[in-house]
């Protein structure tokens, strides 16, 4: 757990964080957000001493920074920043393996947890530990950012606009990724952004920030939902409702799906007498459980079977709600299948479900 | 106001640059080995070397010189590059290490123009002013040497090292590296090459400036060039000379492997 209490810190005159008194709870996920300028990233680096407060304390799990060597307290925390900076003399597996070098591991220890870094973050070990850092694509140097940050598996990580620097739909991914990543591994983390999206959907907490000051402090449904004063409103924007949608995972609010192996398919059609509830949409799939095509049934009939292409369709379980959303209205369909790792359907989401979430905050 | 002597002296040391590495780099290690295998055996063999120079340079009265060996010669000549090549790479590395931390660096701008200017002096002028200050012989030579050849190295010191990526430098820091750490792990290593350029600058000049260092008594190639131009005898300033060329165009062969060795930003570009 991370405290701050009365943290002011002063750069002759200008007050870049102005009392601050907040606690993050381990295992979460709290976004910085706020204007450029706002104090984000000066509040990250209070918390691993780059740089020492004017005023106030921050402790971790109870200890005040100040009492810990800042060498040691660093090795001890991730520190992922907006462009990377991996050592550009050093292969990725000497990157990854610098804190634990620092840490006196041996170099078989390091080399074993970088390949183990490389497979979690979705690099083959065996393609990528070797190569410099001028051979990665932007999103690649970011990922092995991130397992640099986690080589020596610190309870906390410190990310300063880590996807800034990545194309929007590689940032997608990456945020997806490090959602999943984060889920299993349950780092406290204090991540700092100035896009909304993002806070939105990787955020347990978002903290929003305004000339050095907190304005509000919030889970993302509630920051949306009932904004504090109007430069909260301001900074949402005017499509709030839609954004709220990125709150919601498609996991939370998916249904079970009709479903029927495509060998079962009679003459190219269901079963006549086959009744589905719901939307009235059947998915064929193959052996795999892939979805290859589906069925409407009106009038207690069955329409024509149309052939759908899985990963253009579908969505991850892990998407927002505001994906599927679009990827209904985009189809015109009434439901879109969400599916799991290699494509497998486990449920579909429905536009109701979409519009029962956002009617039940009383708003519209 | 010293802009326009720096833009000089960086200009002049790119085109020494482009010129040294268009003529090092191509050359075969085996090219290199019997080019320096024949200069070898001419020089323990003053009796095949005479009759090469009889044949370039006819009519002449002497083609050895007297006083000593080809091989005695280059060997003086090299303990006098070695001795203030090294001194100067070992100073004007710390220099530039220096003047680059957060203390030094209220030095750094005036380090910087005064080696800068300093390189724009020809070797001959700083040798002529050392005689009077430190009289004849080996060591003077050796402090001319140094005092000119410990400029380049300063200058890609600084180069270098300012010239790491600060990100680079911040998350060094934030991983929890110690200063001395960030320095050796991160900052040198990025800036080895520029630094090892400097180094090559330097000796290269070093070696031919050290044939000036006859004038002042301290031996080695120059005074076979010398003592050629005094007696009007081109066979031994041409034996100097090439034998100076070779020991340059070898140390400048040396450096550009030991460069290639290390990580360079232009690489990261492409
Ligand atoms: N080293 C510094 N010296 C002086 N002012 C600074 C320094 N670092 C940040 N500031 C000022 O502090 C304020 C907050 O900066 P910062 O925390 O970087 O903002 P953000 O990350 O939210 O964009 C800004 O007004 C900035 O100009
Ligand atoms: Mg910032």
């Amino acid at each position: 757990m991370i405290e701050f209490e009365h943290v002011v810190k002063d750069y002759n005159g200008i007050t870049a964080v102005d009392d601050i008194s907040l606690e993050l709870s381990a295992g979460k996920i709290c976004v910085f957000i706020g204007p450029s300028g706002c104090g984000k990233t000066t509040s990250l680096r209070l918390i691993n001493r780059m740089i020492e407060p004017s005023s106030g304390t921050i402790r971790l799990d109870g200890t005040p920074v100040s009492k810990i060597k800042a060498e040691q307290l660093r090795r001890g925390i991730g520190y992922v920043i907006q462009s990377v900076g991996l050592l550009p003399h050093m292969s990725v597996r000497e990157n990854i393996g610098i804190v634990p070098r620092l840490l006196g591991w041996d170099r078989n220890k390091r080399a074993k947890r970088a390949d183990e870094l490389l497979e979690l973050i979705g690099l083959a070990p065996a393609a990528y530990r070797d190569k410099l850092p001028h051979e990665l694509s932007g999103g690649e140097a970011q990922r092995v950012g991130v397992a640099r940050a986690l080589a020596a598996d610190p309870p906390v990580l410190l990310m300063d606009e880590p996807f800034g620097a990545v194309d929007p739909l590689g940032r997608e991914a990456l945020q997806r990724e490090f959602l999943s990543l984060n889920r299993e591994l349950k780092k406290t983390v204090v991540f700092v952004t100035h896009d909304l999206d993002e806070a939105i959907r990787l955020g347990d907490r978002i903290v929003l920030m305004r000339d050095g000051k907190i304005v509000q402090d919030d889970i993302p449904e509630r920051i949306l939902g009932t904004p504090h004063n109007e430069f909260v409103r301001e900074f949402i924007g005017a499509d709030r409702a839609l954004k709220r949608l990125s709150c919601f995972t498609v996991e939370s609010c998916m249904h079970q799906a009709a479903v029927l192996e495509q060998a079962l398919l009679e003459d190219g059609k269901p079963p006549a007498d086959l009744e589905v509830n719901g939307t009235g949409t059947l998915w064929i799939v193959d052996a795999g459980a892939v979805p290859v095509g589906m069925c409407r049934r009106s009038d207690g009939k069955w329409g024509d079977v149309r052939d759908v292409r899985a990963e253009e369709l579908g969505v991850k379980t892990l998407s927002s709600l505001r994906d599927a959303l679009s990827r209904l209205l985009g189809r015109g369909l009434k439901a879109v299948p969400v599916l799991s790792d290699g494509n497998r359907l486990v449920g579909e989401v429905r536009l109701t479900d979409i519009e029962a979430v956002n009617q039940s905050d009383g708003y519209v | 106001m010293y802009s326009l002597v720096q833009d000089q002296a960086s200009a002049r040391e790119r085109f020494r640059a482009r010129m040294l590495m268009g003529s090092a780099d191509i050359v075969s290690p085996v090219l290199l080995v019997i080019g320096i295998g024949i200069f070898l055996w001419l020089a323990a063999n003053p009796a095949q070397l005479e009759a090469l120079l009889r044949f370039a340079f006819p009519g002449r009265s002497s083609y050895l010189y007297e006083r000593a060996s080809l091989l005695a010669l280059l060997g003086e000549h090299l303990v006098l590059v070695a001795v203030s090549a090294t001194a100067a790479a070992v100073f004007g590395i710390s220099l530039g290490i220096l003047v680059t931390r957060p203390a030094g660096r209220d030095f750094l701008g005036i380090v910087r123009d005064l080696s800068s200017l300093a390189q724009t002096f020809p070797p001959v002028a700083v040798l002529a002013l050392a005689v009077p200050a430190l009289g004849f012989g080996f060591q003077p030579a050796v402090v001319a040497l140094f005092v000119y050849s410990i400029l380049p190295v300063i200058n890609n010191t600084i180069s270098g090292l300012v010239a790491v990526p600060p990100d680079i430098v911040e998350v060094s820091r934030g991983m929890g590296m110690t200063r001395v750490q960030i320095l050796f792990r991160t900052e040198l290593p990025v800036a080895a090459r520029v630094i090892i350029a400097g180094v090559r600058t330097s000796v290269v000049i070093n070696i031919g400036t050290a044939t000036i260092g006859a004038v002042v008594g301290a031996g080695g190639l120059g005074a076979v060039i010398i003592s050629g131009l005094v007696r009007d005898n081109y066979a031994l300033v041409f034996t100097g000379a090439v034998s100076a060329a070779v020991l340059a165009f070898t140390a400048d062969w040396c450096f550009a492997r030991l460069e290639r060795r290390f990580y360079s930003a232009r690489s990261d570009r492409s």
